[in-house]
């Protein structure tokens, strides 16, 4: 979808056309939710805070300057939502108590699964602002600006964030850090 | 490999991105959605019953504190309960479950 095409369909949104809004919802929810799942860790829970962000939106639309993308702006209020519901912390526990299960599971030939496990215990202990960078940057679905804007950080910490969250990631795969360029 | 193709790799190991547009997704966003709007209107609609009946309940003491009495108040008493029976007919007749006017008001607002 275009900008001018977004923004028509947010205009339209505040004027509290619904099915504009179904149509940005289904516009963006891709990098959104690809952006939570990695750094949420738990399917379940990203896409339970995806939809809560995206329905905050609903609300907050009017905010939205139309300077960034909407993607943007979703993935900030989602930001937020998740930092105010870290504080219960109790998802999180559930979730380290199944990756303990998943790890008992875990057969040697499956080395996915086993490399998976061991970027989600590598990102896991990432600080927050770092994880965060990382899971917008990684998969190329947002700049380092866009990840700046969201994440209310300096351009240039987020930019230090993604080269040393890279390293512990390609550390916790194996890889040398810098053997791949 | 290059560094671009790593970060995918890693990107798709951590969590992948849905593919396709997902309408279950859409239509829980706009449930939640609704659900948030109703559970607003619901706090204002609160909010504001206990205000107006907090407002009519401070109304005696205040007149008392006054030196005002029930028989010189009596005039305004009347006035200010015809009045608020005419706005409460009115409200029902426009607003109510089986609203008299809502055909008027329909008309109206469309016109």
């Amino acid at each position: 979808m275009d900008a001018a095409e977004e923004a028509r369909l947010v205009r339209a949104a505040r004027a509290g056309d619904t099915t504009a809004f179904g149509r940005l919802v289904d516009a963006n929810q891709p990098a959104v939710r690809a952006f939570l799942r990695r750094f949420v860790g738990s399917y379940a829970d990203a896409d339970d805070l995806a939809q809560e962000a995206f329905a905050r939106t609903w609300e907050v639309l009017d905010r939205f300057d139309g300077t960034s993308r909407l993607r943007t702006f979703i993935c900030g209020v989602a930001f937020q939502y998740w930092r105010r519901a870290r504080r219960a912390d109790s998802r999180r526990m559930a979730r380290d108590d199944a990756y303990a299960q998943l790890e008992d599971q875990e057969t040697a030939g499956d080395a996915r699964m086993a490399q998976k496990l061991a970027l989600r215990r590598a990102m896991d202990e990432l600080p927050d602002d770092q994880r965060a960078a990382l899971a917008l940057c990684l998969g190329q679905d947002f700049t380092h600006a866009e990840a700046a804007e969201i994440l209310k950080l300096p351009l240039g910490t987020v930019k230090s964030h993604v080269t040393r969250g890279r390293a512990r990631l390609q550390a916790a795969l194996g890889v040398p850090a810098g053997a791949e360029q | 490999m290059s560094e671009r193709d790593d970060d995918l790799l890693m990107a798709d190991l951590l969590g992948e991105a849905p593919t396709t547009p997902d309408p279950g997704f859409r239509f829980d966003v706009l449930s939640r959605a609704s659900i948030r709007a109703r559970r607003r209107a619901a706090l204002n609609k609160a909010l504001n019953q206990v205000a107006f009946f907090s407002a009519v309940g401070l109304v005696f003491p205040v007149l008392g504190m006054l030196g005002v009495t029930w028989e010189n108040a009596q005039p305004v008493l009347l006035a200010v309960g015809l009045l608020a029976f005419g706005v409460a007919v009115a409200s029902v007749s426009i607003l109510g479950p089986r609203a008299v006017l809502a055909r008027s008001r329909a008309i109206l607002t469309r016109a």
